[in-house]
């Protein structure tokens, strides 16, 4: 049984939201510390990870390990029933074969009911290992989707160069070109406008603008985010959840050589 | 602003968004308040941002199996006072970004202090002591002592000025000639203001320029040597301002030029027009428009303009373009100079004898010869090609997650 209470409907639908366009279908594994979701995108070029804590929820329980498998856009569509401020549960049998998604809106006593019928879904789940990387970027999450949505105007891949102390992002298309150089800035006040470097190596990966506007798509869940690259391996983009996370696994371009 | 606010402002600033250590020196002389206080304002900075930045200490006391009675260590560990028999104080060096070693901690400030002079009312102000005994403590743990920086400093102040002197002082003892000096003094003036000077001597060089340039007679005497000092340094001048003519002569000819060269897209046999106009009409024009006319359209019209060209004239544009290449590898403005007397001279005598308007029609080709448009955009393409963006985009292949990460199961 898995019983699964959010303060707010909105933080639910916005972690729909940031991945809803990246893949269709995923499971949702409900075990008794969280729920997790791990779910590639039919390219194979960018994964999600997904790690809802027992925190981050209301109230909490799942006395076996539950795999639900959902339509992302019939969940999204449920979703948007509710309205933001409703607290939103989910509600689940051991062997569902549908989970009940419940709106309640505790000053006007409305409760409304979802079922969403779920489906078999056959995943691969990725061993995915913990990877030192060369250079560790965090900066606002609102940063980055600027410079992710200004230069897909311009290009189809994004060049990010990270040095000691600069992060420059370079798109070069057939229109023209556009860079944009952030540098390492400490705000005490606001620690989420912080931009810092972390760097063990200087890096420069290529990464398909396509798949890092889905990423952006994350911007809503954290005024922050850490962006982790490493050469040759795919980049980490990950949003910190109150308890969990979004993570973005997005695999670099190569020079066509290699 | 409170003294409070104006020193976490700075301290900010400088550890934070410089990332660049403070002193409490510093501090006091930035703020002009006693070092007491600066140290007390450190510490509480650092109360408020430990994570961001890191003390040094300074421990006085004596040391364990030591004679000294007072000793001094700047550390970062205040575990360090354990080697202390007896501790009398403990104060705030220091505020620095993290990982920095005390001795970049120590010099980086050094400098920064040396701006602000010692003086009487900054002995009291900043609590500096003067007494004897205290130099030697304070020149072991290389802090370097105040009367000391006093006596450096006046020397430095000194030299600005004898370094600013010292370029007099050499004309004096040098050639011992008030004209000279004079020379020297109003040849390094015009330097800075040589647009209004220049453009006043141009206005009446041209004046005089329309009656002399013809004959050429001038330009050539002036090539010329002259003995004695002063005046070559006359003839200098002279020179420059002659180049700046050129110039002028030389933009207005490349506008004619331009024009002509519309104007003529339409003739056909115009090598046997260009003649007759020379012969015929004085103006400057007509010869240098023909010259450089056929240099440009060669690149459009390759074969069937330079076909109309007559043999003789062609012969002389190599000429000319070979006297051209050898000084283009040696500087500028010696170029220049050596051109005009020797272009000079060898279209004088391939066509006119006497005409000077052969003096420019060379330099027309000067102007159309060193064309920069080509290796400018050369020079541009090579450039894209190095960015990485360019790199990323030309071949660029995606590649998938699979090869990096394996199945669990």
């Amino acid at each position: 049984m898995l019983e699964a209470k959010f303060e707010q409907a909105a933080f639910f639908k916005k972690i729909i939201d940031a991945f809803k366009d990246t893949v269709h279908l995923c499971n949702f594994n409900c075990s008794p510390s969280g729920i997790t979701v791990q779910a590639v995108d039919d390219s194979r070029v960018l994964l999600v990870s997904l790690l809802i804590g027992e925190d981050s929820f209301t109230s909490y329980r799942c006395d076996h390990n539950i795999t639900l498998g959902v339509d992302l856009t019939a969940l999204a569509k449920v979703l948007k029933c509710g309205n933001n401020d409703d607290t939103l549960s989910l509600v689940a049998e051991d062997t569902p074969e549908s989970v009940l998604i419940v709106f309640e809106d505790t000053q006007k006593d409305r409760i409304s009911e979802y079922s969403l019928k779920l489906i078999d879904i056959e995943s691969d789940f990725l061993d995915i290992d913990d990877i030192e990387y060369d250079s560790v970027v965090n900066l606002p999450s609102s940063d980055f989707q600027k410079v992710a949505r200004d230069l897909s105007q311009l290009s189809d891949s994004l060049a990010i160069v990270v040095t000691k102390d600069t992060i420059k992002f370079e798109a070069n298309g057939d229109i023209g070109t556009g860079s944009v150089i952030l540098k390492p800035f400490t705000d005490l006040e606001n620690p989420q406008n912080t931009v810092k470097v972390e760097l063990n190596k200087p890096v420069l990966l290529s990464f398909g603008l396509k798949y890092l506007l889905d990423v952006v798509k994350g911007s809503s869940l954290a005024p922050a985010m850490s962006v982790k690259l490493s050469e040759k391996t795919p980049a980490l983009f990950e949003y910190k959840l109150p308890s969990g996370y979004l993570r973005f696994y997005l695999a670099p371009k190569f020079e066509e050589e290699e | 602003m409170g003294l409070l606010d104006k020193s976490t402002e700075l301290l900010k600033e400088s550890l934070i968004k410089g990332n660049k250590p403070f002193t409490y020196k510093l501090l006091s002389r930035e703020l002009n308040i006693h070092t007491s206080d600066a140290k007390a304002l450190l510490y509480s900075f650092y109360l408020k941002f430990k994570d961001e930045v890191e003390p040094t200490y300074l421990l006085l006391g004596q040391l364990q199996d030591s004679d000294d009675l007072l000793s001094i260590k700047l550390t970062k560990n205040l575990g360090d006072q354990d080697e202390f028999e007896k501790l009398a104080s403990i104060e705030v060096y220091a505020l620095a970004p993290k990982n920095l070693t005390i001795d970049e901690i120590v010099q980086s400030n050094v400098s920064e202090v040396e701006r602000f002079p010692l003086t009487q009312d900054g002995f009291k102000q900043w609590g500096v002591i003067r007494g004897p005994e205290f130099i030697e403590v304070e020149t072991i743990h290389t802090e370097t002592t105040h009367p000391i920086r006093q006596e450096v400093r006046k020397p430095i102040n000194k030299t600005k000025e004898e370094t600013s002197n010292s370029k007099a002082s050499k004309f004096d003892t040098g050639l011992a000639s008030a004209r000279i000096l004079e020379k020297y003094k109003t040849k390094e003036k015009p330097i800075k203001k040589d647009q209004p000077s220049i453009s006043t001597t141009f206005t009446s060089k041209t004046t005089s320029s329309s009656n002399t340039m013809k004959p050429g007679v001038t330009r050539r005497s002036k090539t010329e040597p002259v003995n004695g000092g002063p005046a070559e340094l006359i003839e200098d001048e002279d020179l420059n301002d002659e180049e700046f003519i050129k110039k002028q002569e030389l933009e207005k000819q490349e506008k004619d030029r331009k024009r002509k060269e519309l104007e003529s897209m339409f003739d056909d046999d115009d090598g046997f027009e260009v003649y007759e106009r020379k012969g015929e009409v004085q103006p400057d024009k007509p010869q240098p428009v023909t010259a450089s006319k056929h240099a440009d359209l060669e690149g459009i019209f390759d074969s069937s303009f330079s076909a109309s060209q007559s043999q003789s004239q062609s012969q002389s544009q190599q000429g000319n373009s070979s006297v051209k290449s050898s000084p283009a590898k040696t500087n500028e403005r010696k170029e220049v100079s050596k051109e005009v007397s020797k272009e000079a001279s060898d279209s004088v005598t391939s066509y006119y004898d006497e005409d000077g308007y052969l003096v420019t029609k060379v330099e027309a080709k000067q102007k159309s010869a060193p064309n920069p448009k080509p290796r400018a955009r050369t020079a541009t393409s090579s450039l894209e090609s190095k960015s990485p963006a360019k790199k990323a985009k030309s071949g660029t292949k995606q590649s998938t997650l699979m090869s990096f990460f394996g199945k669990k199961k």
